[in-house]
């Protein structure tokens, strides 16, 4: 080797391996086998806006207080869209997995029966009188095959949010959807909404009243409000034609042609682009009247827009006289497998889906708590009071193990639809198409009995 | 038989033309050549003048040519609200041990199939050839599980490695310069006692500089550029390169990336391929017609 | 063998030891594991099981493969030609020596030098109707703003649109292989007559169609393995309407960690690559034209 390169060329030789040095040395700190650190844990949450860092902040700074030594390592991952998990997917095929993983908790079990997750059941078990503290359906939720695969963390439930003083300005009476009132029927929700409108010159709009199937209005929230199951399980099969679901997709059609889809698409775009600052959210800046939306936009509300005149009433319902409806979802928190500290994470997720944890998320983010004693909490809850006081109407998503498939599909249905590219039929029957073959591996397969009816 | 065009011209940047009349405007020509030039320049102008501008002149119903004031502090955001720095260090690091690599591999290979003369090389070359055209994609899901055996996932290795093993196509472009060298002075060095590795590093290897040049600057770019490699293989944000780390940012932290700040991180990710561009034109006029078989 | 010829073996496999271990690992290796777990169910987590050939059945009847099939197929009958006449007229109009050349040639090759991912995230910006310019530019002639990604074919629009912006390297190949014609044949044509067009079909066209073939082929390479783009500035949608081959595969293996459909997708893909480019082998061996000494 010696006579390859002559003097003058050394320092560049030295350049090179000082290169390689620092190359090699951080191309190994990332890797996830640390035996030598039993006092750590790492957790990935794909949640990370600026409100809910702070609540993980503050949960790992009481968790390390209680436990002197251990340190918690929060790292944010990206999810992309609802119930995605490809990181951590990848990450564990990878062996570098984190030891917490914060999963969607309708998706438990879909990633339980993947093999990604531990099964808790073990730890659960060494927990005596841990199960009776919780929500049943959520612990449920987070099940798979009656064993736990995921601590549930919080709760929630869906309103509808109006801006009072884009109500009165389209002239029309706030009053009409006070609580006391009743849930508002969704004919007269959308016929308000249509009121509240404005376009420009070219016919674009300038200002929304609502738009009936973004953000929380999406499919899950009409479907479960028509009654939708998702599942026979007499015959094993998805049910994505089920009545229910068909009528969700219909009224989806027909909203698309009258608000016209293409039209609210570009009021999208231009008002709510992507990179835009969370301040100037549309329905913050006065450019939507109405939206379907979780207790959780309340943290929102008072960091983005403390002084907007607002109103918050029962999601609209069918016809007149309906009872009150609204579902709820959560988060919960797993293991995933080849993770490095199992009892670590075991230990941190107590604390922070217990009740020390949940105390904070509940405050901080506006979430209701699973951990149930906590919900007597009034102070507590504050103003997410009505929100709590839903959850007796409540009813959730049944868990089945192939949730997030079936969610994007019926997703990208709902796109179909409102595009106009294929009728509601032909769109769920091709959610069928999709994801029942993946279904039918798990046969026979039995829900468990509480999130199939009200919470 | 493939050979390669060559140009002979190196530097043609301001080389008067000397062939046909030039003073003919050539209206045509010249006018399809300014629109198009425009047309592929807005875009980074674009870039360029929204890295400038407010998150509420962005929210204007309007936009605007100019930036209403000129937010050069932009910039030092985007290096705050993101770790651009780190980025940028990963980057560069990835790149130049990815250009190290592929310039050392490709010519060792290269020389054994140019200067030695072995049986069975010429058969051997065409699987060479073979592999420059076989669809890379179906790679994808058995790399990842290689590279998961061997425990380098959420390490640079699986970006860097394949650099080292050389690649099909410049050891194929490498190979067409060596074969010029005069079979005889290698073997006039050979019978006075020198290695082969001596005659690969103070004979091919000099000889061959342009075309190394060339092997180094399309490695940069293709690594500089790399999307899908560190989305699949580089999780950890310490490690992550540019491409990644600001996509992920953006999905992860939407509110930390607002479009200003992207799009001044962009300007920060285009300006080093411009810099290199304008600093080895040379090289990238010739690796790009080099590569053009006939 | 002789003893020089068992040295030579000897030293020339050495040399090429790192291609051998590279093609051992990236292509031969992943062949065979591909198809061997395209014939189970396999998440990369737990041990495979055996299907036998029903990921293929199940790839030929399941709806959003046949979509991901038809936005390939759409992206490559639009981009591939578009881009080889853009990257051809720029060419012809370099060719015609204006004297400011180098300034066209350095303006119309830089964007191709951009990183994907960074022209992704300046597309998001440029296609917006709020603060984009294009929409902006269509006002002026009356055409109200529109979300373009909103839209499943106005999205394939806008990424065969991007692709285009990399038209510069193809035309500077394109214009060496204008350079290599030579002047005389020109001369000798318009001696018999010759106009214009009829100069270029029948001289120019046929002369240069070995390169035409060259930048075909890595056009409809580069069109296949389409996803980076789709991946930032639509994520597969509206609609599935960018959701490309590639990108449905990696969808498969790394969200929904089905291996071996994943896989069975990855062979298939092969076998469509291979057999693409054993046509356009045929092809050209009817219609591209190597010799110019004449």
């Amino acid at each position: 080797m010696r006579n390859l390169l002559n003097d003058s060329r050394l320092s560049r030789r030295d350049f090179a391996a000082l290169l390689a040095a620092v190359a090699a040395g951080s191309m190994t700190s990332g890797c996830a086998s640390r035996p030598d650190e039993p006092n750590v844990v790492t957790f990935w949450t794909s949640i990370a806006d600026p409100i809910t860092m702070k609540a993980w902040n503050r949960i790992e700074q009481t968790f390390e207080e209680a436990n002197p030594g251990w340190d918690v390592r929060i790292i944010p991952k990206p999810s992309v869209g609802t119930g995605d998990a490809t990181s951590l997917i990848t990450a564990v095929r990878g062996r570098t997995g984190p030891d917490v993983y914060l999963i969607d908790r309708f998706t438990a079990a879909q990633y339980a029966g993947m093999g990604l997750l531990e099964d808790l059941q073990p730890f659960v078990d060494d927990t005596p009188g841990l199960k009776e503290n919780y929500l049943e359906f959520a612990w449920n939720e987070a099940s798979f095959l009656d064993h736990l695969y995921a601590m549930p963390l919080d709760t929630d439930s869906r309103a509808l949010y109006y801006s009072t003083d884009m109500l009165t300005e389209a002239g029309l009476d706030p009053a009409v959807l006070d609580r006391e009132n009743g849930p508002p029927t969704i004919d007269d929700v959308i016929e308000m909404a249509l009121q509240m409108n404005k376009t420009d010159e070219q016919g674009n709009y300038t200002q929304m009243g609502m738009i009936p199937w973004d953000g929380q209005a999406f499919w899950a929230t009409w479907a479960l409000m028509n009654g939708a199951k998702f599942f026979d399980e007499k015959t094993c099969e998805l049910t994505p034609t089920e009545p229910a679901l068909l009528r969700t997709y219909e009224q989806f059609a027909s909203w698309a042609e009258q608000f016209g889809y293409k039209k609210v698409d570009t009021f999208n775009a231009t008002y709510r682009p992507p990179g835009s600052p969370p301040e100037q959210g549309v329905f913050y800046t006065k450019k939507m009247g109405m939206q379907v939306d979780g207790n959780w936009a309340l943290a929102s509300l008072r960091e983005y827009a403390p002084d907007l005149n607002y109103g918050i009433t029962y999601l609209p319902v069918q016809k007149a006289g309906d009872p009150p409806f609204t579902w709820s979802g959560g988060f919960a928190m797993a293991i995933p497998k080849f993770a490095a500290n199992p009892e670590g994470a075991w230990k941190f997720m107590l604390h922070a889906c217990g009740e020390p944890g949940q105390r904070i998320y509940t405050e901080v983010t506006s979430h209701l708590p699973t951990y149930a004693p906590l919900l007597e909490d009034r102070e507590l809850i504050g103003d997410q009071a009505f929100f709590a006081e839903l959850l007796q109407y409540s009813t959730s998503r049944p868990p089945l193990p192939v949730n997030f498939q079936l969610s994007d599909a019926l997703s990208q249905a709902q796109t179909s639809v409102l595009i106009g590219s294929a009728t509601p039929r032909q769109a769920l029957e091709n959610v069928y198409n999709q994801v029942n073959g993946a279904m039918k591996q798990f046969c026979p397969f039995s829900l468990p009995e509480s999130t199939q009816r009200k919470i | 038989m493939a050979t390669v065009t060559e140009r002979p011209k190196a530097p043609e940047a301001t080389r008067p033309v000397v062939k046909r009349s030039t003073f003919h405007p050539r209206i045509g020509a010249r006018l399809t050549l300014i629109a198009m030039s425009v047309v592929f320049l807005v875009p980074l102008y674009w870039m360029v003048a929204t890295s400038l501008k407010s998150p509420a002149e962005l929210a204007q119903a309007v936009p605007s040519w100019l930036p209403q004031d000129w937010l050069w502090s932009n910039y030092v955001e985007a290096f705050q609200a993101f770790p651009f720095g780190r980025y940028f260090v990963n980057s560069v690091l990835i790149t130049v041990l990815s250009v190290i690599g592929s310039v050392v591999a490709s010519v060792i290979v290269a020389y054994g199939f140019a200067c030695i003369e072995w049986r069975g090389r010429d058969k051997v070359f065409y699987i060479v050839i073979a592999t420059m055209f076989l669809p890379g994609t179906i790679t994808l899901i058995p790399t990842f599980d290689l590279f998961a055996w061997l425990g380098m996932v959420n390490t640079w290795f699986p970006l860097i490695l394949p650099h080292f093993l050389a690649g099909g196509f410049f050891v194929f472009l490498l190979r067409q310069f060596l074969l010029q060298i005069p079979k005889d002075l290698l073997d006039a060095a050979r019978v006075d006692g020198a290695s082969e590795w001596w005659l690969l590093w103070r004979v091919a290897a000099p000889m061959s500089k342009p075309a190394l040049a060339v092997v180094a600057i399309f490695t940069a770019v293709g690594s500089w550029n790399d999307f899908m490699g560190p989305l699949i293989y580089v999780s950890d944000v310490n490690l992550q390169p540019l491409a990644i780390g600001l996509q992920q940012l953006r999905q992860v932290q939407p509110d930390k990336i607002t479009t200003n700040l992207l799009m001044a991180a962009s300007t920060m990710v285009v300006i080093p391929v411009v810099v290199m561009f304008f600093a080895f034109q040379r090289y990238f006029i010739r690796g790009i017609t080099i590569g053009a078989i006939r | 063998m002789t003893q020089r010829e068992k040295a030579n073996l000897r030293k020339g496999l050495l040399f090429i030891t790192p291609w051998i271990i590279g093609v051992a690992a990236f292509n031969v290796f992943p062949l065979i594991y591909s198809i061997v777990i395209s014939l189970t169910r396999y998440s990369g987590l737990n041990t495979p099981k055996w299907l036998g050939l029903q990921n293929y059945t199940r790839l030929f009847t399941d709806p959003i493969a046949g979509k991901s099939a038809y936005n390939t197929l759409f992206y490559l009958v639009f981009a591939v030609p578009i881009g080889l006449v853009i990257a051809l007229a720029l060419a012809l109009a370099m060719n015609r020596k204006v004297r400011e050349v180098a300034i066209y040639r350095t303006a119309l090759y830089l964007p191709s030098l951009v990183p994907a991912f960074a022209f992704s995230f300046i597309f998001i910006v440029l296609m917006n109707p709020g603060y984009g310019m294009v929409d902006m530019i269509l006002g002026w002639f009356g055409v109200p703003s529109q979300n373009w990604l909103g839209d499943p074919t106005g999205a394939k629009a806008v990424i065969i649109a991007l692709a285009q912006f990399g038209a510069g390297a193809t035309a500077l190949i394109f214009l060496a292989g204008l350079n290599n014609i030579p002047e005389t044949l020109y001369d000798a044509a318009k001696v018999d007559g010759a106009g214009v067009f009829r100069r270029f079909f029948s001289i120019t066209l046929p002369l240069l169609s070995p390169v035409m073939l060259f930048n075909g082929i890595n056009a409809v390479n580069a069109g296949l393995a389409i996803f980076t783009p789709a991946y930032i500035i639509t994520g597969g949608g509206p609609d599935n309407g960018t959701l490309f081959y590639l990108y449905y595969l990696y969808k498969n293996a790394f969200s929904y960690a089905q291996l071996g459909y994943a896989s069975a997708m990855a062979v298939v893909l092969f076998i469509v690559g291979v057999f693409l480019a054993w046509v356009i082998w045929i092809l050209s061996r009817r219609f591209v034209h190597y010799s110019v000494e004449a």
